[in-house]
C-alpha cells in the first residue's frame, strides 16, 4: 500500500515537472548519443580495429569501429621463413600439407586460438629485362614472383580493394613495379613473356608462349598503402629487392612459371608462413595477459614447427617474438589514442547531465516544498525524484541510441570509413553487435546518470522548507564552502600534475605507464574544468560592469542583453562553462590525434632513414665530401655493417653483427622510441658515451649468453680496450635498402661509433663488411637526381634509391581520412555545445516568461526581444570560444606531450587543423544563433497574458 | 488545558550579507483553545507569516516554545515532525495556485495528501470525492489548476488542507487574492468546517470579514501582540 502511494506521489511529481523533464531528457539524449559513438567505437575496436590499425590504415577503424569478419585474424609479418629447393612449381597441395601439420601441432598442444596459417611463395631467381624508355637502355632486373594463398589475397582485398579485387583466379596477375609507368618489361630472347603496353593501372592481357592469356592489373609504386601492407604482412625482404613484383595465386605463379618455361631444377622458393592467431576476442583493454598467452603459444608452436617441418624446409628462420613485440607496442599506442578520444565525449556527457539536472533542481524547489509541507517524508520526495530521473534516463537512452546510430552512420558515410554491421557477433561475448550496444548503453547510461544525479537528488530530498512560495532555506556560506567544488578540482589538478611528474622522475615500467596515463589525461581535464569555473565566476561581474556602462550611455538591446545575462548569472555561468569545457575537449579530440599522427609520420622519416644508400669500398670518405657539397642533400652518415662475424669478446667466441655508426645517426635512430627498443640509458647519455672510442653497446642476448653486465670491459688480442656501456633489446630498423633492417631480432648486435667498429674489424679480422653512406634528401622526390649525380661522378659505386624517399611515407589518403575522422569528432562535440546553448535558451524562456511579458506589456518591440535573445546567446558562445579555444589548444599540447613522452621523442610539433576549426566554429555560431531564435520566436508568438500566467 | 500554547516566541532573521539581525517576532505569547476560530491581523512585516510558519512546524523559532496538544513542537525529531504535519495541521497559502501542483488535476491534487499519509486507495477516493462535493467542485475534478478560477483554486486548497482531518488549519491571507463575495464564500466554508469537525482555525488576514468571523483575534505589530480582540471587543474595534 505504502509503495503504491509513493508511486502515486512520484507520478504526480513527474506530471508537474514536464518542462524540467523535457530539458533533462534533451540534455541526456545528446550526451548519450555522443558517448554512444565512443561506446560503439570501443566495441568495434575489438579485433577489427586492431587489424585495420596494424595494417597501416588505423584511421579507418579508429572512429567508427569497423566490425568485419574479414579482418578478425590479422597478425603481422611472417612468423617463419623457410627456403625450399623444390623440383616442382608452387601448388596449393603443398601448402595444404603444411597447414595440416601446423593445425595438428596446435591441436596437440591445446591451442584453440590458432586458426591457421597462410603462405606466401616467393620465387626470386627469375631475371627479366626492362627498358628505360627515356634513355633506350636495356637493364637486367630481378623479378619476384609472389604466389599468395586465397586467404592472403582476401586480406589484401580487405585492406586495399583497388587492384587486389582483380585477383581471383589462376589466370590473373598484379604487376607491382617500382619503375615508372612508361617502362616496358619484356623477355627479348624468346618472347615467351612480353608486356608491351604501358604499365598504367588497368586490365591488360599478356600473351604467353603457351598461348594462355593472362590478365594483369598494374599497380603503381606510388600506391603507397599497398607497399605498406606488404611491408607489414610479408616483411621487408619480400618487397625491397626487385624493381618488379608479380603477384598471383599460388597456382597462378606455378602456371606462369611453367608457361615461361623456367627450369624447375633451378627454382628457389621461399615460403613465408604467417601463423594466424585469432586475436579478435581480445579486447583492446585486456591485452596484457593475452599478449603473454600468445607469446607463450607462438613460442611453443615455433619449437614444435622447427622440429617437424624439416621435411619441407632446408632452413627455417623465425621472427615470432619480434612480431609480437611490434604488435604489443602498437597495441599500447591504440590504447592511448582510445583513451584520449574517449575521454572528451564522456566528460561532455557528464557535464551535460549535470547541467540538465541543475535546471531540474531550480524548477523543483517549489514542488518539493509543497510536498514537505503536506508531511511528505524525505524518502517519498526521494522516490519522486528518482522516478523522474529514471524516466528521463530511460527516454534519453532510447532516443540517444536512436540518434546516435544514424549520426554515426551519417558521419561514417560522409567521411567514408565507417561501417557498422549490427548483426555481426561481437567477439566472445556471445551477442550480436546491436545487443551488445543496447546492453552497454543501458548499463553505462543508468550508471552514469546515477553517479551524477544521486548525490544531488538525495540533497534535494533533504531540503528544509521555509514556506511554499519561498526558496529553500539558505545560509550565507563561508567563502571556502561556496567554492568547495572549485577547491576539489583545484586540489586534484595540483595533485595530478605532481603525480605526473613523480611518475616521470621516480617510477618505471608498468607503474610509470599507468600513472602517466591516469594523471596525464586527468590533470588537463581538471585544469580545464577548474579554469572554466574560475573564469565563469569572474565573468558575471565583468559583464555587469559593461552592461551598466552601456546602459548609462543610453541602453539599447545589447545593453539589455548584458543586463539580462548578469541577472541570470547562474545559468549564464553554467552555459559558459559548458561551452568552454565542450569546446576545449572538442579541440583536444581534434588536435591530439592530429598531432600524434603528424609526429608519428615525422618520426617514420627517421625510422625509415636513408633515401639513398651508396656503397663503396675505396673512396667512401671522398664520396661523402662530395655528397655533402650537394645542395639537395640534407644529411650524410657513414655506416659500417658487419654481418655474422665470429669474435672473441673475452668470454668466449660469439657470433655477432657489428654496426658502426655516427653518434649523430644514432640520435636519428633515437627518435625511434628508446623505450620500445629497450635502451637502458637515456638517449643523450648514450650518444655522448658512444662518441668515446672503445665504448660499445651490446644486445641483451649477447650479455645474457656471456653472463656479462653493463660496465664490463674486455681487451682484444691486439691489446685494444672495449667497454660495454649499455644494452638494448632490439635495434631500430633504421635503413631502407640495407640488409641491416632484416632479421633484426635474430641477430646479436654490437653497436659502436665508426671508429670503434673499425678497430674491432681490424682486431678480429672480420672478412665481410660493408661501408655505406646513408643520404637523406632535402626535398621529396629528389633522390633519383642526387643518385644520378653521384653515379656520374663515381660510376663504380652501388646505389640504392628509394624513389620518393622518406616523404613518401606520409600516406596522404590515410592522413586525409584521419583528419576527416578528427573533424567528425570535433563536430560531434560542437553539436553538444550547440545543444547546450539551446537548452539554455529554453531555460531562459521558462524562467523569464513573466519578465518577458512585462517587457512586452511595457511596449518592447518584437525585434528588441528577438535581438536580445540572440545577443545573449552569441555573447555566451563568443566568451566560450574565446576562452575554450586557447585553453583547448594548450591542453592538447600538454596531452600530446604526455602521450609522446611514452616514446621520449622530443620535440613535438602541435598540429592544429585551423581551417577545419574555423569552419566548424562559424557553423557553430550560425546554428547557435538559429537555436536562439526559436525560443525568441516562441515568446513573441505567445499572448502576453499566457506568458504572465505561466507557472 | 489549551490546544495551543505559545510562550515568549522570538524569531530573528540574520541578513546573510550584513549579518545584521532583523527581529520578526519579539516575545509573542498566547493560548488558543480547541475548536477556536482565531484571526491574526497586522500591517505588512509585522511577523504574521513567520508566526504561522512556526505554528505549522515549517520554521524553528530563535527562542521560546510552542506547545500543541501537550507536545512541544519546536524540538520535534524528524519523524515526529512528519507525523505532526500529516495529522495535526493543514496549511493554506495566500496565492491559490501555490497550494496546487500544476500538472495534476483537481482530484489528483486532493488525493495527494492522502497518498502522502499512506491512506488506502478506496479511502483516498472516498474522502476526495466527499470533499470536492462539499466544496462544490465535483464538476471540476478533471480540470488542471490553470483551468479553474482563483476562488475555486482556493477551495481546492482548502479541501487539500483538511483532507487528513487536521486538528489545526493554518491560513496565510487566504483571501488576499479574492474579491469580497468569494472571500465571504471561503470564510463560510471555514466556519462550517470549524463547526462540523471542531477544527481549530488560525487565519492571518487583513480583511474585515475574517476578523468579524473569528472567536478571537490577535493584533500583531513589530513582532509583538499589541491587541487581543474578543467577540465583544470586535464590535468596538471594528
Amino acid at each position: 500500500m505504502s509503495l503504491r502511494n509513493n508511486w502515486k506521489i512520484a507520478i504526480s511529481s513527474l506530471r508537474s515537472n514536464k518542462k524540467s523533464l523535457l530539458l533533462t531528457t534533451i540534455g541526456l539524449t545528446i550526451a548519450l548519443s555522443v558517448s554512444f559513438q565512443m561506446i560503439l567505437f570501443l566495441i568495434g575496436s575489438k579485433g577489427a580495429l586492431l587489424g585495420t590499425f596494424l595494417s597501416g590504415q588505423y584511421s579507418k577503424g579508429l572512429f567508427g569501429g569497423v566490425i568485419s569478419d574479414e579482418a578478425i585474424a590479422i597478425d603481422i609479418g611472417p612468423d617463419f621463413e623457410g627456403v625450399i629447393y623444390d623440383n616442382g612449381y608452387p601448388t596449393n597441395e603443398f601448402d595444404q600439407a603444411i597447414e595440416k601439420d601446423l593445425l595438428k601441432i596446435a591441436s596437440d598442444n591445446g591451442y584453440n586460438d590458432f586458426i591457421g596459417s597462410s603462405r606466401v611463395c616467393s620465387v626470386t631467381d627469375i631475371t627479366l629485362h626492362h627498358r628505360r624508355t627515356s634513355t633506350g637502355t636495356i637493364v637486367e632486373s630481378d623479378v619476384t614472383l609472389i604466389g599468395l594463398s586465397e586467404k592472403d589475397i582476401q586480406f589484401l582485398r580487405y585492406i586495399s580493394p583497388i587492384g587486389f579485387s582483380e585477383v581471383n583466379s589462376t589466370h590473373q596477375l598484379i604487376i607491382y613495379t617500382r619503375l615508372h609507368r612508361t617502362n616496358n618489361i619484356y623477355v627479348p630472347e624468346d618472347s615467351k613473356f612480353n608486356i608491351s603496353s604501358n604499365l598504367a593501372p588497368g586490365n591488360h592481357e599478356i600473351t604467353l608462349a603457351g598461348g594462355i592469356p593472362f590478365d594483369y592489373y598494374a599497380l603503381e609504386f606510388n600506391y603507397r598503402s599497398v607497399y605498406n601492407q606488404f611491408l607489414r604482412r610479408f616483411g621487408y625482404s619480400l618487397v625491397k629487392v626487385p624493381s618488379i613484383i608479380m603477384i598471383s595465386t599460388l597456382d597462378g605463379v606455378g602456371g606462369l612459371l611453367e608457361d615461361m618455361g623456367v627450369e624447375t631444377a633451378s627454382l628457389v622458393q621461399k615460403y613465408y608462413v604467417n601463423i594466424d592467431v585469432d586475436y579478435s576476442h581480445y579486447g583492446v583493454f585486456s591485452e596484457n595477459k593475452d599478449y603473454l598467452k600468445n607469446a607463450n603459444f607462438e613460442n611453443t608452436l615455433q619449437s614444435n614447427v622447427l622440429q617437424s617441418t624439416n621435411t619441407y624446409f632446408t632452413f627455417v628462420y623465425s621472427r615470432i617474438n619480434y612480431n609480437l613485440k611490434l604488435f604489443y607496442d602498437d597495441f599500447n599506442y591504440i590504447q592511448t589514442i582510445i583513451l584520449v578520444l574517449t575521454f572528451p565525449p564522456i566528460a561532455i556527457a557528464f557535464f551535460m547531465i549535470n547541467f540538465s539536472f541543475n535546471i531540474v533542481r531550480s524548477q523543483n524547489v517549489h514542488h518539493i516544498n509543497l510536498l514537505k509541507a503536506r508531511g511528505a517524508t524525505n524518502r517519498q520526495v526521494l522516490y519522486a525524484l528518482l522516478l523522474e530521473m529514471g524516466v528521463s534516463t530511460t527516454i534519453s537512452l532510447i532516443l540517444g541510441s536512436l540518434l546516435g546510430i544514424p549520426l554515426l552512420q551519417l558521419i561514417g558515410k560522409t567521411s567514408g570509413f565507417m561501417e557498422f554491421k549490427s548483426d555481426l557477433p561481437v567477439a566472445d561475448y556471445g551477442y550480436t553487435a546491436i545487443w551488445a550496444l543496447i546492453i552497454i548503453i543501458l548499463t553505462s547510461g543508468i550508471t552514469l546518470s546515477l553517479i551524477i544525479n544521486l548525490p544531488r537528488i538525495i540533497g534535494l530530498s533533504r531540503l528544509k522548507v521555509k514556506n511554499v512560495a519561498g526558496e529553500e532555506e539558505r545560509k550565507k556560506k563561508p567563502i571556502w564552502e561556496e567554492f568547495r567544488f572549485d577547491r576539489i578540482i583545484g586540489i586534484y589538478a595540483v595533485f595530478s600534475v605532481a603525480m605526473y611528474f613523480i611518475a616521470i622522475e621516480f617510477t618505471s615500467g608498468d607503474i610509470q605507464t599507468t600513472m602517466i596515463l591516469i594523471f596525464g589525461v586527468t590533470a588537463p581535464v581538471a585544469i580545464v574544468v577548474g579554469v572554466s569555473l574560475l573564469i565563469s565566476r569572474g565573468f558575471t561581474p565583468a559583464i555587469r560592469k559593461l552592461g551598466d556602462k552601456l546602459w548609462a550611455k543610453g541602453g539599447g538591446t545589447f545593453a539589455l542583453s548584458l543586463k539580462n545575462l548578469t541577472h541570470q548569472k547562474k545559468q549564464t555561468s553554467r552555459a559558459v562553462i559548458l561551452i568552454i569545457v565542450t569546446l576545449s575537449f572538442g579541440i583536444v579530440s581534434a588536435v591530439v590525434p592530429s598531432t600524434i599522427d603528424f609526429n608519428t609520420h615525422q618520426r617514420w622519416d627517421y625510422v625509415l632513414g636513408a633515401d639513398i644508400v651508396v656503397t663503396d669500398y675505396l673512396n667512401l670518405d671522398e664520396i661523402a665530401d662530395y655528397v655533402k657539397s650537394l645542395d639537395s642533400v640534407a644529411s650524410v652518415s657513414n655506416i659500417i655493417s658487419v654481418e655474422e662475424s665470429e669474435i672473441n669478446l673475452g668470454w668466449g667466441k660469439t657470433t655477432t653483427t657489428m654496426l658502426g655508426i655516427n653518434p649523430d645517426t644514432f640520435q636519428d635512430a633515437g627518435f625511434m622510441q628508446p623505450l620500445r627498443y629497450g635502451f637502458n640509458l637515456p638517449l643523450k647519455t648514450l650518444i655522448k658515451k658512444l662518441k668515446t672510442p672503445g665504448n660499445i653497446l651490446v644486445q641483451k642476448d649477447n650479455l645474457r649468453d656471456a653472463g656479462l653486465r653493463v660496465g664490463n670491459s674486455f681487451v682484444s688480442h691486439l691489446g685494444n680496450h672495449y667497454n660495454i656501456i649499455g644494452k638494448f633489446k632490439y635495434f631500430p630498423n633504421t635503413v631502407i635498402g640495407s640488409d641491416l633492417s632484416e632479421s633484426v631480432s635474430s641477430q646479436k648486435y654490437i653497436v659502436g661509433s665508426i671508429l670503434t667498429v673499425d678497430r674491432l674489424l681490424d682486431d678480429y679480422q672480420c672478412s665481410y663488411y660493408v661501408k655505406s653512406l646513408y643520404i637523406k634528401q632535402k626535398k621529396p622526390n629528389t633522390g633519383v637526381a642526387i643518385a644520378a649525380m653521384i653515379q656520374d661522378k663515381y660510376p663504380s659505386v652501388q646505389i640504392v634509391v628509394s624513389e620518393d624517399g622518406a616523404a613518401g611515407n606520409l600516406e596522404m589518403p590515410a592522413r586525409l581520412s584521419t583528419y576527416a575522422m578528427l573533424n567528425s569528432s570535433f563536430l560531434t562535440t560542437m553539436i553538444c555545445t550547440i545543444a547546450g546553448i539551446s537548452i539554455y535558451s529554453l531555460l531562459i524562456l521558462f524562467d523569464r516568461s513573466k519578465e518577458l511579458a512585462i517587457t512586452r506589456a511595457l511596449g518592447a518591440r518584437n525585434k528588441e526581444i528577438y535581438y536580445s535573445f540572440m545577443y545573449e546567446t552569441l555573447l555566451i558562445m563568443g566568451i566560450g570560444i574565446g576562452i575554450g579555444l586557447p585553453l583547448g589548444i594548450a591542453v592538447s599540447a600538454i596531452i600530446s606531450n604526455i602521450i609522446n613522452s611514452r616514446n621520449q621523442v622530443p620535440p613535438l610539433t602541435i598540429d592544429v587543423p585551423w581551417l577545419s576549426l574555423l569552419i566548424i566554429l562559424i557553423l557553430a555560431l550560425v546554428i547557435a544563433a538559429i537555436s536562439a531564435m526559436i525560443p525568441a520566436y516562441y515568446t513573441i508568438k505567445k499572448e502576453i497574458n499566457d506568458l504572465a500566467r505561466a507557472t | 488545558m489549551s490546544l495551543i500554547e505559545v510562550v515568549d516566541l522570538v524569531k530573528v532573521y540574520v541578513n546573510p550579507v550584513s549579518r545584521l539581525g532583523i527581529s520578526a517576532l519579539n516575545g509573542v505569547s498566547f493560548t488558543i483553545e480547541e475548536g477556536d476560530f482565531v484571526g491574526i491581523f497586522g500591517p505588512s512585516g509585522a511577523g504574521k507569516t513567520t508566526l504561522l510558519s512556526i505554528l505549522g512546524g515549517l520554521l524553528n523559532p530563535s527562542s521560546g516554545y510552542v506547545i500543541i496538544n501537550d507536545k512541544e513542537i519546536t524540538h520535534l525529531t524528524y519523524k515526529e515532525l512528519i507525523k505532526f504535519r500529516r495529522e495535526q495541521v493543514g496549511y493554506l497559502w495566500q496565492l491559490p495556485k501555490d497550494n496546487l501542483i500544476s500538472g495534476n488535476t483537481v482530484l489528483q491534487n486532493v488525493m495527494l495528501p492522502l497518498q502522502i499519509a499512506n491512506k488506502p486507495r478506496e479511502e483516498q477516493k472516498k474522502i476526495a470525492y466527499e470533499l470536492l462535493d462539499r466544496f462544490g467542485l465535483s464538476h471540476r475534478k478533471n480540470h488542471k489548476p490553470n483551468q479553474i478560477s482563483g476562488g475555486e483554486a482556493q477551495r481546492v486548497g482548502l479541501a487539500i488542507a483538511i483532507a487528513n482531518k487536521p486538528k489545526i488549519l493554518l491560513g496565510d491571507q487566504i483571501t488576499g487574492e479574492l474579491d469580497t463575495s468569494t472571500s465571504v464564500e471561503v470564510v463560510n466554508h471555514l466556519k462550517s468546517l470549524s463547526e462540523d469537525f471542531g477544527t481549530t482555525m488560525i487565519i492571518v488576514s487583513h480583511k474585515r470579514q475574517f476578523i468579524e468571523a473569528t472567536d478571537q483575534a490577535f493584533g500583531l505589530e513589530d513582532g509583538k501582540i499589541t491587541s487581543v480582540l474578543t467577540n465583544f471587543q470586535k464590535e468596538e474595534g471594528a
